[in-house]
């Protein structure tokens, strides 16, 4: 498969209150972004799983975003983002040893009123993938 | 597991969706997916006919799961979940799939990736269902009290007419006195009438001062002064409060107002509620007609000589007086913690120059019975002021201090240019501003008139003070059109914006309230939920969730009763069932998830296993993905439902 042919599966966890919601009204604005990023809905970033990321990568995710509310208070559910951050930071360095590399998974903070920073987030993560490549758990 | 039985129904939203998404295509690949018993699209799913054809099919075809891919959920997730009950099944077995803003509206311009995005976004959906369960609902009682925190206008209108509804009301003060910010308002617009009679009793129109309303007297109110709230234990019906009530060191039964104290108090310090403009002792009331009017002690600036305690004639003053506690129970809480005034340190002279000062002290002297008994006059040398400049958006509207608008200043500085020109013709009032936004209802009467009374507005940013020998002041500032302009100033007023109070970060995390990134409360939804918190049973009001003037203050306390009103009326709640939810063979007893909870609502049994208090959960699932052992789950939110919906999503 060529650079140039490479089309990346991105699975984007988004937060309902906040990520979910910028996405939505990205729809809304007509603001595009690539077609690869395929949302799943979650209640909190909070209630992401390592094994549910990693899940994604079996099913052949080439990258991962997890993209929740912004810090410093944003969290519908007081800090459930900045525990997901924790979990998704001890998560890259998993993903670093065991070899899928710790660029194929991102998290985000973004409020519902972002439509904006989703676009722009989703995008470069898109352009990042495409460089990185396809998942190796692919074959 | 019984066998799934899945209806795929394919909405065209017009041409929202089937614009770019070959809904055709999508409802034939979708039907072919295992499970799917019958696909159908249509036009618009969510109107009448569409909702029809979703009851039909799930009788004709015996649908056990049903998925609807249309818009957002946060649209129509409520309106099909009723129309697949009305089928007679249960509301969650039924999954949404955004096709929509998702989909079709991000990617209008290319209809290929469209429509096979769509085809994961259904395929994840279809997944999914396969393993949402049905989910019940439950009842639960509501106690007929409420918590009201804030003794300004906002606290003090939701508390009486919360009382008036024959609830009863806890109302927490932080200071010794009631009246909030506005008290401290000379006049307050559009009407003008003073600060302390427009806080309410409300509804009187003849406006009977707030100082003679039943706030005090009322059965159903509990004042507690010099109080906070320390703790917060339970959920929507049943919340119990710890009120903690600082000691006031003047008995509030036995003081009488005489004053005597005060007379002989040695003490003399800056009044905080006149802003310096004033002494005051170390034993005082503030201001003549506080609320309630009983004294209190200053312990900190108090030396302890004894003489109050000898003049006093009711033995009212006791200095070894303790902090006391007080737990409260209650249904509701509604949070009116108001605001302060930004101070701007080191901004255009403030606390350098004597003659500058915030709009907040130019009110405490338009104040007839404020401290200079309604004569403004030149903090420098007691004279009255020629020249007054009135300075607009400070610390607000700025990216230095903060973004936001304070959406009142410019209201309050026409009111005091204003009410400046009608005492005295010959004054020169100047308002320098970038934007003039009086508002409200009856606010550009008061533009119009200060046009016509003859003030100067200067459309500028300013750029810099500077001190004159005789304390006058110089202030530079460039003009829209780029030229540089001195104004000369006996006084300046900053118009200085609103922020949160102080203590609004403790107050958010006593109640686990989220707060917005300015700092202020925030409400579940800006325009849905504008009164709601993320805590159910928790409301909020007034400048605490953003700079309000009066009337809007008073409009959003009562809202706020309105919805503390309905659970407390009804006596009891219905909750959804989609909580937490432990299984008791895997529990290992960890208490990870009684930690991570943000709501206290799991609790570890004697068994040493955890528990969810159900109606205190929020549905987070933070618990779940704390839990080692794969014991706690949130329901419609399971591992398996997850795992489903990225599989679906990815994949052929």
């Amino acid at each position: 498969m060529s650079q140039q042919e490479f089309e990346p599966a991105i699975v984007a966890f988004c937060c309902w209150w906040c990520a979910y919601g910028a996405a939505d009204l990205a729809g809304t604005s007509k603001l595009h972004y690539p077609a690869n990023v395929r949302i799943v809905r979650t209640p909190c970033t909070g209630r992401i799983d390592p094994l549910h990321v990693l899940k994604a990568f079996q099913e052949g995710a080439d990258g991962v975003i997890v993209a929740g509310c912004l810090k410093d208070g944003g969290c519908h559910y007081v800090d459930g983002n900045m525990k997901a951050e924790k979990r998704i930071n001890a998560l890259k360095k998993l993903l670093e040893s065991i070899g899928l590399g710790r660029g194929r998974l991102e998290m985000y903070f973004m409020s519902a009123g972002m439509p904006d920073k989703f676009v722009e987030c989703v995008t470069e993560f898109t352009e990042r993938i495409r460089k990185i490549g396809p998942n190796p758990l692919q074959f | 597991m019984k066998k799934v039985r899945i209806g795929v129904f394919v909405c065209h939203c017009g041409l929202n969706i089937a614009k770019s998404v070959n809904v055709k295509a999508l409802r034939e690949q979708v039907s072919r997916l295992h499970g799917v018993i019958y696909a159908v699209d249509y036009e618009f799913m969510c109107s009448e006919t569409g909702q029809k054809i979703i009851r039909e099919a799930i009788k004709e075809h015996k649908l056990n799961r049903v998925v609807v891919a249309s818009c957002s959920p946060k649209l129509h997730e409520l309106t099909f979940r009723r129309v697949v009950k009305e089928a007679g099944l249960n509301p969650f077995l039924f999954e949404m799939a955004n096709i929509r803003e998702h989909c079709s509206w991000a990617h209008l311009h290319e209809p290929e990736k469209a429509t096979k995005k769509a085809v994961y976004i259904v395929k994840s959906a279809v997944e999914r269902c396969k393993y949402l369960d049905e989910i019940g609902e439950k009842e639960e009682f509501v106690k007929p009290s409420a918590l009201v925190i804030g003794g300004g206008i906002a606290g003090v209108t939701a508390a009486v007419s919360l009382a008036d509804f024959g609830f009863e009301v806890h109302l927490v003060e932080k200071s010794p006195w009631l009246g909030g910010k506005v008290a401290q308002l000379g006049k307050a617009f559009p009407t003008e009438d003073c600060g302390v009679c427009v806080t309410p009793r409300l509804f009187e129109v003849d406006r009977k001062c707030f100082y003679k309303s039943q706030i005090l007297s009322h059965p159903q109110i509990k004042t507690y002064t010099l109080s906070t709230l320390r703790m917060l234990t339970g959920y929507i019906g049943h919340f119990t409060a710890q009120i903690e009530k600082m000691p006031r060191y003047v008995s509030e039964k036995l003081c009488i107002a005489c004053g005597e104290c005060e007379k002989v108090c040695p003490v003399e310090v800056s009044s905080e509620f006149d802003l310096g403009l004033r002494k005051r002792k170390a034993i005082y009331l503030p201001f003549i007609q506080a609320v309630p009017h009983i004294y209190a002690l200053d312990i900190n600036h108090c030396t302890k000589c004894g003489e109050c305690m000898k003049v006093c004639p009711t033995d009212a003053i006791n200095l070894e007086e303790k902090p006391s506690y007080a737990n409260v129970e209650v249904g509701t809480i509604i949070v009116a913690v108001g605001f302060d005034e930004f101070e701007p340190t080191g901004m255009f002279g403030y606390a350098n120059y004597q003659n500058v000062m915030t709009q907040l002290k130019l009110a405490r002297m338009m104040d007839s019975s404020g401290p200079t008994l309604g004569n403004v006059v030149r903090p420098s040398d007691g004279n009255a002021p020629k020249n007054i400049v009135l300075l607009q958006c400070v610390g607000s509207r700025d990216k230095a201090t903060h973004i936001y608008c304070s959406k009142i200043c410019c209201t309050i500085a026409l009111k005091h240019a204003r009410s400046l020109k009608m005492m005295n013709p010959k004054i020169n009032v100047t308002i320098c501003y970038k934007d003039l936004r009086p508002f409200g209802r009856n606010y550009e009467e008061i533009y119009t008139d200060c046009q016509k009374l003859g003030i100067n507005f200067i459309h500028c940013d300013a750029k810099q003070v500077t001190e004159n020998l005789d304390k006058s002041l110089r202030v530079n500032v460039s003009l829209a059109t780029g030229e540089e302009k001195t104004i000369d100033a006996d006084m300046l007023v900053l118009s200085s914006a609103f922020v949160p109070p102080k203590d609004i970060v403790q107050v958010s995390r006593t109640l686990n309230l989220s707060s917005s990134p300015d700092g202020f409360l925030m409400e579940l939804h800006p325009k849905l939920a504008p009164i709601d918190t993320n805590m159910d049973g928790i409301y909020i009001c007034g400048a605490c969730q953003g700079p309000k003037d009066i009337q809007e203050t008073v409009t959003q306390a009562l809202g706020a009763v309105a919805r503390a009103t309905a659970p407390m009326a009804a006596g009891k709640i219905k909750i959804d069932l989609a909580k937490a939810i432990v299984d008791e063979n895997l529990c290992i007893g960890c208490a990870n998830c009684v930690a991570a909870c943000p709501y206290n609502a799991i609790e570890m049994e004697p068994s040493g296993i955890a528990r969810v208090i159900e109606i205190a959960c929020k549905g987070c699932g933070v618990c779940a993905a704390e839990c080692p052992a794969r014991a706690m789950q949130l329901r419609h939110f399971t591992d398996k439902q997850l795992f489903a919906a990225v599989e679906g999503i990815l994949g052929e």
